[in-house]
């Protein structure tokens, strides 16, 4: 059932017949669909060529899917222009028109709608307090800095008041200090706008921290949606485990490994995997006991670095697994390199995936 | 974008249509039985293949040489040097050959093979430094030290480690410099004197007299020739774009 | 740094050609220009401005006006049929693009006067009969013909710096093509289009060829005049006065290029 509010995606499926045939290297798309909501944060999260790119310009109107219809608030926009859809793009590189000055960047869709100019006055001085930008008026784009770039993409898009706003990794050129400031200052405007964000991106903390919901994508097709905290803590494939943190993969070999309460622990059967993040492993000394509602793992220390808030250990088991532990910093390391120590987690952390992926 | 796609082969239609008619007219036997007749062509057309053979030789090696001199020099006069280059590639020929022809005659060189080496080699310079430069440029130094901490003598070091990195633009600036000589028209027009005769001039005097198959036939060969140079810069290119 | 003067007589080869093949005989003709000549066709080392006078006459001056006219119109009509070209090419992926430079490179590398004897055929057959040989349209197609890639290669260079997403930006802010070129590609790439301009302006300034043997040597223009006076009727300080003229034109609209040859020919 198609909602007549927000954003519906069936079926959709694009295919490149080789891949010269697109300009850059971005991927084909099958099989995706997706419903949202307005006002959301969504995210299309993946490696690349995983197909997000070629998905969001199929929202934004710059490419038409081979199959499958694109709805947004009852109206089928599949093949609408960009101009047409209620839908704005903020591109990669931010794409400013270089022979305009900032503010004839931020009015430009505004004078392609005829908008008089008392008007595009008034709407160009909102945009600009909101965004912080009303001191570079004036400036040519070359003399501003990446993020005050960004700003001027995202002022010239918004300007038009658009009900989707499409970002196709728009924190990627900026600095790491930079970077999780404009993260920040992203969510905050997207509330006080009330608009649906559609964000592009490979990074995942990135995406963690600016959606209310993600779509994890690879090679054309999406593997799981859900919130941050659902994708993390019960994701669907190993993929999706190992591409947002860090996972440890288990398997019917470890089984004889371990001891403790092995009879809570999830059934793997056929083509299943267990998974533990490794903040949920505790590391303890060799011969400690483990309680009920745990289970352990024999593994020799192999290096052991600090980071400052966590500490992190690797480790090998009897058959050659290694493992990623995570514990707080402040914590009396255990164990040296090359020694054995005891690796122990809750059951309850422990969670099962599907070894192959969809696809 | 499909308008501009067809426009597009209009446009190469356009500029390939004169090369279907030479073609056509010139793939006959009778053509070439003709053409192979004709000793005082076949003559000329190995004396230009030969000065345009020399022109590529000498102006690729200075150019080579040039490129290399460039890295020492300042910032003033890389860009002195830059000028000077571009200039002949943007005055007119013709300015060129008249005024090689005052020259010449003023220092008493005879106008004749000599002029016409020295002309050749003096308008292909600037295309040959264009594309050694480029190539000087883009020389992994680093190799040249491995090479030398291996204990390679300078011989093994130039024909291993520096060698190999400027073939491409030696391949590239010798293929360029060939086809403007064995092309050109204008000055030499102007620098041969009154006994030399260069292919194009003699298709010339040829034209304006009596077109015989035989020219069709020569311009199928010149034609091969012109395909056989653009696919090896092309290669050659492709070479450096993917190594860097 | 000891090396950096052990080598510096590299520069000798380049010095050497720079003074002697190219700076050498223009300071000549600029000096031959200034003198006389005898009625044996012998140049007098006297230096008077005869030439420059001579040139101001009307029958010259239409010469060089034709000429002017001739280049000035081959060159508005290479960039009009050049300019979509290139940008269809500058859309293609990197090695599509290679591909067609080189077909269009095979006949640029083909005899020129081989290609113009076959396209006087070509202008033959066209519907409109015989007409466009002899004709000042037919000189025009055949300029167009020869110096379109002069002009396409640059405006090719110059377009494909513009990313696509900028037009793409543009469009999905509501602007039509025509509005994307008028108001966002072509003042990008205007200055683009100056310097291929003058690429194709200033080489054509020179040309007598095409007008001779497409033309049927009908009129006069600024290299036929120059041929005459060097090679028939031997007046060199005339020709050298013409050639000052020429050299000093091409020279004030070459600073309008400045930097934008280096990326254009590169």
């Amino acid at each position: 059932m198609t909602p007549n509010n927000g954003l519906y995606l069936e079926n959709i499926k694009k295919r490149f017949v080789n891949a010269k045939q697109s300009q850059t290297s971005i991927g084909g798309v099958q099989n995706i669909t997706l419903s949202i909501p307005s006002g959301e944060g969504f995210s299309l999260l993946g490696p690349s060529g995983c197909g997000k790119t070629t998905t969001l310009r199929i929202i934004g109107g710059f490419d038409h899917p081979d199959h499958g219809k694109i709805i947004h608030n009852g109206k089928n926009i599949t093949f609408t222009a960009p101009q047409n859809r209620d839908i704005r793009t903020v591109f990669q590189k931010y794409a400013l028109f270089p022979h305009l000055s900032v503010k004839e960047n931020i009015v430009f869709g505004l004078r392609m709608q005829k908008v008089r100019n008392p008007e595009v006055e008034n709407r160009a001085k909102e945009i600009t307090e909101l965004i912080e930008i009303s001191h570079l008026l004036d400036r040519g784009t070359h003399q501003l800095s990446g993020g005050e770039q960004q700003r001027v993409a995202l002022a010239r898009a918004l300007i038009t008041e658009p009900e989707i706003l499409l970002l196709d990794e728009p924190l990627s050129a900026l600095d790491l200090k930079l970077r999780e400031r404009m993260q920040l200052e992203l969510l905050s405007l997207r509330k006080k706008l009330g608009s649906t964000f559609i964000f592009v991106t490979h990074d995942q903390t990135e995406a963690m921290t600016i959606s209310d919901r993600i779509a994890v994508m690879n090679r054309g097709s999406i593997e799981q949606i859900g919130t941050p905290e659902e994708i993390y803590h019960r994701p669907t494939s190993r993929f999706v485990a190992s591409f947002i943190g860090q996972a440890n993969f288990l398997g019917q070999d470890q089984l004889p490994l371990i001891t403790g309460s092995t009879e809570q622990l999830p059934n793997i059967s056929q083509g299943k995997e267990w998974m533990v993040r490794p903040e949920h492993i505790t590391p303890k000394k060799l011969g400690s006991p483990v309680n009920s509602g745990f289970v352990a793992l024999e593994a020799q220390v192999q290096d052991i670095a600090f980071l400052g808030a966590d500490r992190l250990t690797k480790a090998v088991d009897k058959s050659g697994k290694q493992y990623l532990v995570k514990s707080p910093g402040f914590e009396t390391p255990v164990g040296q390199v090359t020694e054995k120590i005891l690796l122990c987690w809750e059951t309850e952390d422990t969670w099962t995936v599907n070894t192959n992926t969809l696809s | 974008m499909k308008m501009l796609k067809t426009y597009s082969f209009l446009v190469a239609f356009f500029l390939w249509s004169p090369l279907f008619i030479l073609l056509y007219k010139g793939m006959n036997a009778r053509a070439f039985s003709l053409l192979l007749e004709n000793d005082a062509l076949l003559g000329i057309f190995m004396r230009s293949i030969l000065l345009a053979i020399t022109t590529c030789i000498i102006s690729t090696s200075l150019a080579t040489i040039t490129a290399f001199a460039l890295r020492t020099q300042s910032s003033l006069g890389q860009k002195c040097v830059e000028m000077g280059t571009l200039l002949p590639m943007v005055l007119p020929e013709i300015a060129f050959g008249i005024s090689f022809l005052v020259w010449f005659t003023k220092i008493d060189l005879p106008l004749g093979w000599t002029s016409l080496l020295l002309a050749h080699i003096a308008f292909t310079f600037s295309y040959s430094i264009i594309v050694m430069k480029n190539s000087v440029e883009r020389i992994e130094w680093r190799i040249v030290d491995a090479a030398k901490d291996l204990g390679a003598s300078r011989f093994a070091i130039f024909r291993h480690a520096l060698f190999p990195q400027l073939l491409p633009g030696i391949v590239a600036s010798s293929v360029m410099a060939f086809s403007l000589s064995l092309d050109d028209f204008l000055i030499s027009f102007f620098v041969k004197g009154i006994d030399e005769v260069t292919l194009p001039i003699k298709i010339y005097s040829m034209m304006r007299h009596k077109i015989g198959p035989e020219i069709y036939a020569l311009s199928v060969v010149l034609f091969c020739i012109s395909v056989f140079s653009v696919l090896i810069s092309q290669v050659w290119y492709l070479k450096t774009q993917k190594s860097s | 740094m000891d090396r950096k003067y052990q080598h510096s007589f590299l520069i000798l080869p380049f010095l050497l050609w720079f003074f002697f093949l190219i700076l050498g005989p223009f300071c000549l003709i600029i000096l031959t220009s200034f003198f006389t000549r005898d009625e044996f066709g012998q140049v007098q080392n006297i230096f008077s401005l005869m030439s420059y006078k001579q040139l101001l006459d009307p029958l010259y001056f239409d010469v060089f006006l034709r000429t002017l006219l001739l280049a000035a119109s081959s060159t508005l009509l290479c960039l009009f049929i050049a300019y979509p070209f290139a940008f269809y090419l500058s859309r293609l992926p990197k090695h599509v693009a290679n591909r067609w430079i080189a077909l269009i490179m095979i006949p640029f590398w083909t005899n020129f006067l081989l290609r113009i004897l076959a396209f006087m055929d070509v202008l033959r057959f066209e519907p409109f009969g015989i007409t466009l040989v002899y004709t000042n349209a037919g000189v025009l197609l055949a300029m167009l013909y020869n110096y379109l890639p002069f002009a396409l290669l640059p405006l090719y260079s110059t377009l494909e710096k513009v990313d696509s997403s900028i037009l793409e930006a543009a469009f999905d802010l509501g602007a039509s093509k025509r509005q994307i070129f008028l108001k966002v590609l072509w003042p990008i790439t205007r200055s683009g289009v100056y310097a291929a301009g003058l690429l194709v302006f200033i080489p054509s300034l020179g040309e007598f060829l095409i007008p001779a043997i497409v033309g049927g040597g009908k009129n006069f223009f600024l290299g036929t005049f120059l041929e005459h006076q060097f090679l028939t009727s031997h007046n060199w300080p005339l020709g050298s006065a013409a050639i000052v003229f020429l050299v000093l034109l091409a020279c004030t609209l070459l600073p309008a290029l400045k930097n934008k040859t280096k990326e254009a020919l590169t």
